[in-house]
């Protein structure tokens, strides 16, 4: 009895395994003649045409900040100034009262604490980069402690 | 085959039930230990459910707070119209809680709103981009901008007085000079300190300068290229 158990179970297995083998055959050899047929057709209509370049116009200097929100209100001094620009780009900050310079990182991205007065906050941030192109934006920011 | 199954079963069970055994009461304390722990459960939830809801309510306020700058061009009994250094019309709504600061930082009246003057107005923004006004402060007339910045390369360098000429990048043909004092902060890229002895002509340098009677008074200067590292003297300055 158990014998034939062990006989029913391995004739399975044996049967079961060339199966999966005959299907996994099947399918690579259908997927190997539809990449060749693919590449073949490819090569007759695609005409071997080089490629024409577009003018590109001529980019300006981004500058975007990415904190504070402009006309936000902020009840905390000093406050951080994210942004991002050109890679290693000069960036420089001129508040009511503190004035900053620093550098971008390779990545463009530029994080400082600014230092603000009591209420309307007009801070100009200016960036340059390395090819001697200019930006400049109007941050808006009010500094109030006051409840309501 | 049977007796062994039967041995590990009970094996298995007694592993079980043995610990369970130990005490008489051990199931009922579990239960009262399990409805403490649940209660404090509820209860840190509760807890953390509370201060998750303020702090979103904070974040939400905080963002919808606004400060608004700008020249009063109209108004009516509920709302004010102002124009923004950026010619943006913004509408403000006022209302018996909406607060009036005078130029002095005295309360004030909304008649005292007017037509042509600069405002700072506070409040929560509404959903359809309108500012509920909870205070309004009049604003002087903003002083005129006397602080300017540019990236210029030193074409020359006075020996006898701290004063360099700045070529500009963007205006090459209109250098200037550019006074540096004691006040002055002239940093390397790195933010080192430098000193005046530093600078040398053909310097590429980024300054923040303020404008006084004609002359420009240099208040920060960076160097950007060559990158200077500080002389001995300033080192013990950092």
């Amino acid at each position: 009895m158990r014998k034939e158990v062990f006989l029913a179970i391995f004739i399975g297995t044996i049967l079961g395994l060339t199966i999966a083998g005959v299907s996994r055959y099947q399918n690579l050899k259908t997927k190997m003649a539809f990449l060749t047929s693919g590449q073949k057709t490819e090569s007759l209509t695609t005409p071997l045409a080089e490629p024409t370049p577009t003018p590109q116009p001529e980019e300006k200097l981004k500058l975007i900040i990415l904190e504070p929100e402009n006309e936000s209100l902020v009840n905390k001094s000093p406050v951080t100034i994210k942004g991002a620009t050109a890679p290693k780009a000069t960036v420089i900050l001129i508040g009511e009262e503190d004035e900053l310079i620093l550098q971008a990182d390779e990545n463009g991205n530029f994080e400082t604490g600014l230092e603000l007065t009591g209420g309307v906050n007009e801070i100009e941030i200016a960036a340059y980069d390395e090819q001697n192109n200019e930006t400049k934006q109007l941050l808006t920011i009010t500094y109030s402690t006051a409840k309501f | 085959m049977k007796i062994k199954t039967f041995l590990v079963r009970l094996i298995f069970l007694l592993t079980i039930l043995v610990p369970q055994t130990k005490s008489p009461n051990n199931f009922l304390v579990r239960a009262e230990n399990a409805t403490e722990s649940n209660q404090l459960n509820q209860q840190f939830k509760q807890n953390l459910k509370e201060m998750v809801a303020d702090k979103i309510k904070n974040i939400i306020e905080a963002k919808k707070k606004r400060g608004w700058v700008g020249i009063i061009t109209a108004k009516d009994e509920t709302s004010i119209k102002i124009e923004t250094a950026t010619n943006q019309v913004r509408e403000i709504l006022l209302d018996t809680q909406t607060t009036v600061i005078s130029e002095q930082r005295k309360p004030v009246n909304l008649e005292d709103l007017i037509v042509g003057k600069r405002i700072l107005a506070m409040g929560y923004l509404n959903s359809d981009d309108l500012l509920l006004g909870k205070r309004i402060q009049i604003l002087n007339q903003p002083k005129p901008k006397n602080r300017f910045c540019l990236v210029g390369i030193i074409s020359d360098k006075s020996v006898n007085e701290k004063i360099v000429t700045l070529t500009p990048i963007k205006n090459k043909d209109n250098p200037f000079q550019l006074t540096i004092n004691n006040q002055t902060r002239i940093r390397s890229i790195d933010q080192n300190n430098l000193d005046y002895q530093d600078l040398s002509i053909g310097n590429k340098i980024a300054t923040i300068y303020q404008e006084v009677n004609g002359e420009k008074k240099a208040l920060l200067i960076m160097v950007l290229f060559p990158i200077l590292t500080p002389t001995p003297a300033n080192e013990s300055r950092l």
